[in-house]
């Protein structure tokens, strides 16, 4: 049986139109790059978890409200709305230091990169998990490139343009980004088996 | 300080050729580049790494949350 693919661009008509099932496949088909893309930036999963419903709402309301004009482009959209929301966050709360980590216990988080926090990691069992604290311990400006261009997808001129600084810079910031999560890696004596990393076939 | 400047630039490049954002041409100084230098292929290969890493960091929000919104655009549809 031949399967009917439909692109984002008609479920999108088809959700406007009144088809619930069409935003269902939506979301199914974004909720992971959406919910890693906020979580990456505001760091706890209970604010990931509001800010995901926050995106869709605001989502939503402009489908239903007839204001979507980016037709064929549903993911850098949406992944913008996230990204707004999930950075407005995460400048509203760095005035208070006292972060949430996952386990509940608050700890006093600098939001600078140092020897400290990183030697202070908690050691997780699976490689991805650690990567995503490691992650997690870069400089805001570092973390804000690489989560625009690894996971919304966005060019480093698009970055450039979106935080107001020169094309090298951004560059410069996912270098370091890159370099930095290296760095931790080896200090963290994290066991990087690349095996864990080859995508099924 | 003139070898540094050399060589941020050309990480910088490489940075652009694992995102597929440099041209055919440019693809082809670099590929070249990357053959003399060593240090500079220690870092693309160090890079692709970690890339690979980062696209495994893959979350799932909780059911819950799914619903929640699902629910959502169907209260939203009825009440509109």
């Amino acid at each position: 049986m031949e399967k009917v693919q439909v692109n984002d661009s008609e479920l999108v008509s088809a959700y406007i139109k009144g088809n619930e099932d069409a935003f269902g496949t939506l979301v199914e088909k974004y909720k992971h790059r959406i919910y890693t893309t906020i979580y990456l930036v505001v760091k706890t999963e209970e604010v990931a978890q509001d800010l995901m419903q926050d995106t869709f709402i605001k989502a939503i309301k402009t489908l239903r409200g007839g204001r979507y004009n980016e037709e064929g482009k549903f993911l850098p959209w949406i992944l913008r709305i996230a990204h707004n929301l999930a950075i407005d966050y995460f400048r509203r709360e760095r005035r208070y230091p006292n972060v949430v980590f996952e386990d509940g216990s608050h700890v006093f988080n600098s939001l600078n990169f140092s020897e400290e926090s990183v030697e202070t990691l908690q050691i997780k069992r699976e490689s991805h998990e650690q990567l995503r604290s490691l992650i997690k311990c870069l400089p805001e400006q570092q973390r804000e490139v690489l989560v625009m261009r690894h996971y919304e997808d966005m060019s480093f001129q698009e970055i450039a343009d979106a935080t107001g600084v020169s094309i090298n810079t951004a560059l410069g910031r996912m270098r370091y980004a890159l370099i930095n999560l290296r760095k931790m890696m080896s200090k963290n004596k994290y066991a990087y088996d690349t095996n864990l990393y080859t995508k099924s076939k | 300080m003139r070898m540094t400047q050399i060589s941020t630039l050309n990480q910088n490049d490489v940075i652009r050729y694992l995102y597929n954002e440099t041209t055919p041409q440019e693809n082809d100084r670099i590929v070249e580049a990357l053959l003399f230098d060593v240090e500079l292929l220690e870092f693309y290969l160090e890079s692709v790494e970690t890339k690979e890493g980062l696209d495994q960091v893959i979350m799932t929000p909780p059911r819950k949350v799914i619903n929640n919104i699902l629910a959502y655009s169907k209260k939203y549809a009825i009440e509109a």
